[in-house]
């Protein structure tokens, strides 16, 4: 039930985008499948990455009920331990339906499945599961200091998907930046998908740069981690 | 009356605690609201196509909708799921009172408090920096205050029907998760319904959801005029006495099936 409801909640989104392609045609220089290509991508990615950030947002809950303590005496990593912990099969519907979109997409463009597009295709989807993650380990790790959750969080990874579903040379500059630069989504997206759809990214950059910006997702995961373990260290227990 | 009344206070009260998570919220909601709007002008400036309603209109639609995004029936009452869960809903049809009222009661109060603490913070934002403008008229205000007061309504009625279908279903969870999905297609939230085609459109118009954001939005715009504010009245009320029964019925229908377990 549950899953045929997000099924349908998600399923609706790409209902408007349907409707919004039937009123005007084109949006800017791109069609319906190129759209649905970055649609179907991103949603697949979240919903995968999602089902393994989920445990992340216990985290307030069990620095308050001193759980945490325990998986902390565990011989494997806490972040590990958290990563598999609340892995739930609630988002199947939103990784259904992006994975239609996105496979008709793939057809409907007449992208080949060469080793080079299926090898970038996983290497942007990997680097976008941990960037993804990332902002979810960041916003867990400000329990250590706060023990509140903050729903900072849910901006960047909702709103995320809700912006880069889109092409971003649809927005104005400011927001561009901020998703190349702040939250590197676009290097996850973007540009790797720009190269598989063979066309220019509109950024004056030459496109092989479809396999470089991914690493931008490594990196920011990386850097979660460091921070994760600095708030592991700076961790006291409650004492509970 | 006063009983009910108790209810509704009490509920408003507790909501209207959570001023900080209103402001963030309003905030996460201008975003997302600046988000829809370049996508429609992106649209909008690809297409030789005439639109079926101007851009400026589209914009402002768009900030009325997130103003009143909490509007929609979108999840059960928590405490009705707890209480339910837990078996305390037995002490609550022990109280000399109509259980469908008393819901009602909170169900009003929660579409009206979280609404009120983010329409405020989000029109005065958007009007300052993101071309919200004033109703079309004065007649155009009225008009969309009066019709949006029966969405309160509407939406209250619609969301204690889903809290009472947790008689059976007890999570809710999937259900609300339906209900979400249908009301932000089918009430303008995600696009305005003028966008979509125009049989489509014709048929959302005449699902109850549509009486909840688009109608009052279009009385705002000056789509609708103040004329056929009757013709209005009377679609949404159509609706919200179908629910009122539909509910009450669903109701007497879940208490006689229920068993308490003793503990």
């Amino acid at each position: 039930m549950l899953s045929m409801g997000q099924l349908l909640v998600t399923g609706i989104e790409f209902l408007v985008v349907l409707a919004l392609f039937y009123r005007f045609d084109s949006l800017l220089t791109w069609s319906l499948a190129e759209v649905a290509l970055f649609y179907g991508f991103i949603h697949m990615v979240f919903a995968f990455s999602d089902a393994f950030s989920r445990g992340f947002d216990l985290m307030p809950l069990m620095i308050r009920t001193g759980e945490l303590d325990r998986m902390m005496l565990r011989p494997v990593p806490v972040f590990m331990q958290l990563a598999g912990k609340e892995l739930t099969l609630r988002r199947l519907g939103r990784l259904v339906q992006g994975m239609l979109v996105g496979i008709w997409a793939w057809n409907e463009l007449n992208i080949s499945y060469s080793i080079e597009t299926i090898g970038l295709f996983f290497w942007a989807a990997s680097s976008a599961f941990l960037l993804f993650q990332a902002i979810v380990i960041l916003q867990a790790t400000l329990c250590f200091w706060t023990t509140e959750s903050i729903e900072l969080g849910n901006l960047f990874t909702y709103g995320g998907v809700e912006a880069v579903q889109f092409p971003i040379t649809i927005y104005p500059t400011s927001i561009q930046r901020f998703f190349l630069f702040v939250i590197p989504l676009a290097g996850v997206s973007y540009f790797p998908l720009v190269y598989l759809m063979g066309k220019a990214n509109f950024f004056g950059i030459p496109v092989w740069i479809a396999f470089l910006t991914p690493l931008a997702g490594w990196f920011f995961w990386a850097f979660s981690l460091l921070v994760f373990h600095l708030g592991m260290k700076h961790y006291a227990s409650t004492g509970s | 009356m006063t009983k009910y009344l108790a209810y509704f206070r009490g509920k408003m009260q507790t909501l209207l605690q959570y001023r900080e998570a209103a402001i963030s919220g309003a905030l996460v909601q201008i975003f997302f609201g600046l988000l829809r709007i370049y996508l429609l002008k992106a649209f909008y400036a690809s297409s030789s196509l005439v639109p079926p309603i101007p851009f400026e209109h589209a914009v402002v639609y768009v900030w009325l909708v997130e103003g009143t995004l909490r509007l929609a029936p979108y999840a059960p009452d928590g405490e009705i799921v707890q209480q339910i869960r837990s078996g305390q809903v037995a002490y609550e049809w022990i109280k000399p009172l109509d259980l469908y009222h008393a819901w009602l009661s909170r169900s009003l109060a929660s579409k009206i408090a979280p609404t009120l603490l983010r329409f405020f913070p989000v029109i005065l934002i958007s009007s300052m920096f993101f071309g919200f403008r004033a109703p079309d008229s004065f007649l155009a205000g009225l008009s969309w205050l009066i019709s949006l007061s029966a969405a309160v309504l509407l939406s209250a009625v619609i969301t204690n029907l889903l809290n009472i279908t947790l008689l059976w279903t007890i999570s809710g969870e999937g259900i609300s998760q339906l209900l979400t999905a249908s009301s932000y297609l089918l009430s303008g939230q995600m696009i305005p319904l003028a966008i979509f085609p125009d049989t489509i459109r014709d048929i959302f118009r005449f699902l109850p959801f549509s009486g909840i954001i688009d109608l009052p939005n279009r009385f705002y715009l000056g789509e609708l005029s103040w004329q056929q504010l009757p013709i209005a009245l009377a679609f949404q009320f159509a609706w919200i006495v179908f629910f009122w029964i539909v509910g009450q019925g669903v109701l007497r229908a879940g208490i006689r099936r229920i068993v308490i377990q003793g503990g």
